[in-house]
């Protein structure tokens, strides 16, 4: 009996995040953009969060109708904002080393895209030195 | 990435190109989404151009007077039940700008625009 319950669990854990994925990274792509467009003036900032907010609805409504599952959709999504972090960081290092970076987003001038990045590469060089 | 001055960046170009492309079909105007699909069947590339390099290279672009936009009719967002979307359109200084200005490439060079005649 408790297996059941067990098994009847997982699958209902497993629906509720299926459910819940998409509309959380959703809100992981605009919490990163609130925060690399927080140097912008708002009028600007605003409109970008509007325009990702629909360029994000707007994929997730296309590959809906292409077949492809929301856990795929919400994995496409994610890379979309993970893929460019690389080259942030080059642009950025290049950018911000020895002089004052005059770019208005703190996404430009502070190199904070390179932070996650270097945290995850830290964390996956200790795991695997260990 | 800084950009020399009378320059187009790569995604510049692309952006402009995969909006005359756009325009030829049915609409002037396209939106964002629109135009990294349409980059992305373009240049046969694995994935879309990331949202914070498409919009900010959108907005470079609006700024230099290239192209234009306006929020499109919330009426007609609301009856799609989906969210505003911001429409863009080239302006005829975006066409002149895509035949004339050279193109900056990614380490700084300055290289001749595609088709180097003025249109």
């Amino acid at each position: 009996m408790s297996v059941f319950l067990i098994g009847v669990a997982i699958l209902l854990l497993g629906l509720l995040l299926r459910a819940l994925l998409l509309p959380l990274v959703h809100g992981v792509v605009v919490g990163w953009t609130s925060l690399y467009s927080l140097g912008l003036p708002s009028e600007r900032r605003d409109r970008r969060r509007a325009e990702i907010q629909s360029s994000l609805w707007e994929h997730a409504k296309l590959e809906r109708e292409l077949g492809y599952s929301p856990e795929v959709t919400a994995l496409h999504q994610l890379a979309l904002v993970f893929a460019v972090f690389p080259a942030i960081c080059r642009g950025g290092w290049k950018r911000c080393d020895g002089r004052k970076c005059d770019y208005p987003s703190i996404f430009d001038n502070t190199c904070l895209a390179c932070l996650p990045t270097f945290t995850i590469g830290l964390a996956a060089s200790r795991r695997l030195n260990t | 990435m800084r950009r020399k001055q009378d320059t187009l960046l790569p995604i510049e170009v692309s952006i402009l190109q995969a909006a005359l492309a756009l325009a030829k079909g049915r609409n002037r105007e396209f939106h964002g989404y629109q135009i990294a699909k349409e980059i992305k069947e373009e240049q046969g590339a694995r994935m879309l151009t990331a949202h914070g390099t498409l919009y900010k290279a959108l907005d470079r672009l609006e700024r230099g007077g290239l192209i234009e936009s306006r929020w499109e009719d919330p009426f007609i967002a609301a009856r799609e039940h989906r969210p505003l979307r911001r429409l863009y359109q080239v302006t005829g200084e975006g066409v002149r700008a895509l035949t004339a200005i050279p193109v900056c490439c990614p380490h700084g060079a300055v290289t001749a625009a595609r088709t180097p005649a003025r249109a």
